[in-house]
């Protein structure tokens, strides 16, 4: 767990020296930029840094709460400031009269790729960061649930998967289809699931 | 770590890192990524026929994600996705022949690579220039910005082939439109990826836009619903020959379906003529590699 653990502080040790060198280069400022940037980097400078699963699991928990960071950060500088963050007016998605306003409750879709908004408020600076945070939220749930469900897989199925690729082919490719269909779908749905037990609203 | 499947060692870190810029890609784009996550996966050392295969089903868990969250937004239409579907299977076995008839008479590859950064070039530099036009309408206040299209002549004619039986596709805000013409398309975009052996996610989304006249963002959501099925049914066969290491698939997920949370949540952001700007960049990447390929400067399948 140390050794996990000092994997870590490196890796964020050459995120934030990163960080600052991508900074100075590309104008843009620390804490803004991109983490997949800096993801690709330190992987690609340091290929046997993560050499078991679990220490995978936990820089990738880190790279998903730098990015949720990145995500926040973002919504925080470009608050009320970025044109596009109109997005419901422009994308087609919200009624004509609804532009200007963003979904404080739910938002139901009406047909014809058309959607309405139920109790909408005009949009304001709150109404976007709930808006972030709450797809933050979702995100860092589905991602543990995603990593959870791959290494559930791994421990519980790895072998016999490799059994059925030797013995029974077809009983593998529909293994294989449900394993992957399972992943995306069925962790998305908890996904929703949990967030709407957490009282979080959700764009559906 | 060791994947006992396709027997090789790999970093799950990397995986789940590439797995996630796909995502990405495709959650906001609309396509399957398999430019990107094939050579990745080859210059790893992942055999060439698992990585075709692993790509397709990480591709398929991938789709799902980015799929059902455009579908919260609204921005998938079934009934084209499904009839695209129709035209597209049909055109990618026409092209496939094609292909094979060709290298009966004789090695064609640099045929095939050449007609490749034809069209991908043609496909981003005619995006990027529509999409710059567009905006500088929107700018001039000429267009509102919902879904501008600086030409919409190739579309108008199109629509206004009017073959029955014509049928309406209100997911995308198209009243009337001739069956044929979306077959016809479907089976265009089917052609090209069948001949020139890519999934077609980048050639299906312009289509769309500038022939069929979707909005950016259902072309987006649709191309991905059925890149669902295309790489589903993908999966499925290539499995059954043994190709699919399905434990690289689901660490490669394990990023790409976050990726394409963010990507498809993200183009709730952007209007449609920035999406095919930024669009623009990714044939041009992929034709730049194909042209580095054929030079030699790049090795991979």
């Amino acid at each position: 767990m140390g050794e996990a653990a000092s994997v870590i502080m490196c890796q964020r040790v050459y995120w934030d020296v990163s960080e600052h060198i991508l900074a100075e280069y590309s104008g843009v400022q620390p804490r803004t930029l991109w983490p997949t940037v800096q993801l690709s980097v330190t992987v690609r400078e340091n290929p046997d840094l993560v050499k078991s699963p679990w220490r995978a699991v936990e820089a990738l928990l880190h790279w998903i709460v730098k990015s949720a960071v990145w995500l926040y950060t973002y919504a925080q500088s470009t608050r009320g400031g970025i044109s596009d963050l109109e997005p419901d007016c422009r994308a087609g998605a919200l009624r004509e009269s609804d532009c200007g306003r963003t979904p404080s409750r739910a938002v139901e879709r009406r047909g014809a790729g058309r959607v309405s908004v139920q109790g909408g408020t005009h949009v304001g600076s709150s109404g976007r960061r709930t808006f972030i945070r709450n797809f933050v939220i979702e995100i860092l749930i589905y991602g543990l649930l995603v990593v959870g469900y791959f290494l559930l897989v791994l421990r519980l199925l790895g072998g016999l998967l490799k059994g059925l690729v030797d013995e029974n082919l077809t009983l593998y490719a529909f293994v294989a289809l449900v394993l992957i269909v399972l992943q995306g779908a069925l962790l998305e749905l908890i996904t929703s699931f949990l967030v709407r037990r957490l009282g979080l609203e959700r764009l559906e | 770590m060791h994947f006992p499947i396709a027997d090789v060692v790999i970093s799950p870190l990397f995986l789940a890192g590439v797995g996630f810029l796909v995502g990405l890609l495709g959650g906001f784009f609309g396509v399957g990524g398999g430019f990107l996550a094939g050579p990745m996966m080859y210059l790893v050392g992942v055999p060439m026929n698992f990585v075709v295969g692993t790509d397709l089903a990480h591709m398929t868990g991938k789709s799902i994600v980015a799929a059902r969250r455009h579908r919260t937004l609204g921005h998938v239409d079934m009934k084209l996705g499904l009839l695209m579907v129709l035209g597209t299977i049909p055109g990618v076995e026409v092209g496939a022949r094609i292909i094979e008839t060709l290298e009966a008479a004789g090695s064609i590859d640099r045929v095939v690579g050449l007609a490749y950064v034809v069209v991908l070039l043609t496909i981003g530099v005619l995006t990027g220039w529509e999409s710059l036009r567009a905006m500088q309408l929107v700018r001039a206040e000429r267009m509102q910005a919902k879904d501008a299209l600086a030409f919409r002549g190739a579309t108008r004619r199109v629509q206004l082939f009017s073959l029955p039986p014509l049928i309406s596709l209100p997911g995308s805000g198209i009243e009337s439109i001739s069956l044929w013409v979306v077959l016809g398309v479907s089976f265009l975009t089917g052609l090209l990826a069948g001949a020139l052996g890519v999934g077609g996610g980048f050639i299906r989304m312009p289509m769309m836009v500038y022939l069929l006249g979707v909005p950016t963002h259902v072309a987006v959501g649709t191309d991905l619903f059925e890149v669902v099925i295309s790489a589903g049914f993908g999966t499925l066969t290539h499995a059954l020959k043994g190709n699919v290491d399905i434990l690289i698939a689901l660490v490669m997920h394990t990023g790409a379906a976050i990726g394409a949370q963010i990507g498809a949540m993200s183009t709730r952001f952007f209007v449609g003529p920035r999406i095919r700007l930024l669009f623009s960049a990714l044939p041009i990447l992929g034709a730049s590699l194909v042209i580095l390929r054929m030079l030699g400067v790049v090795g991979g399948g």
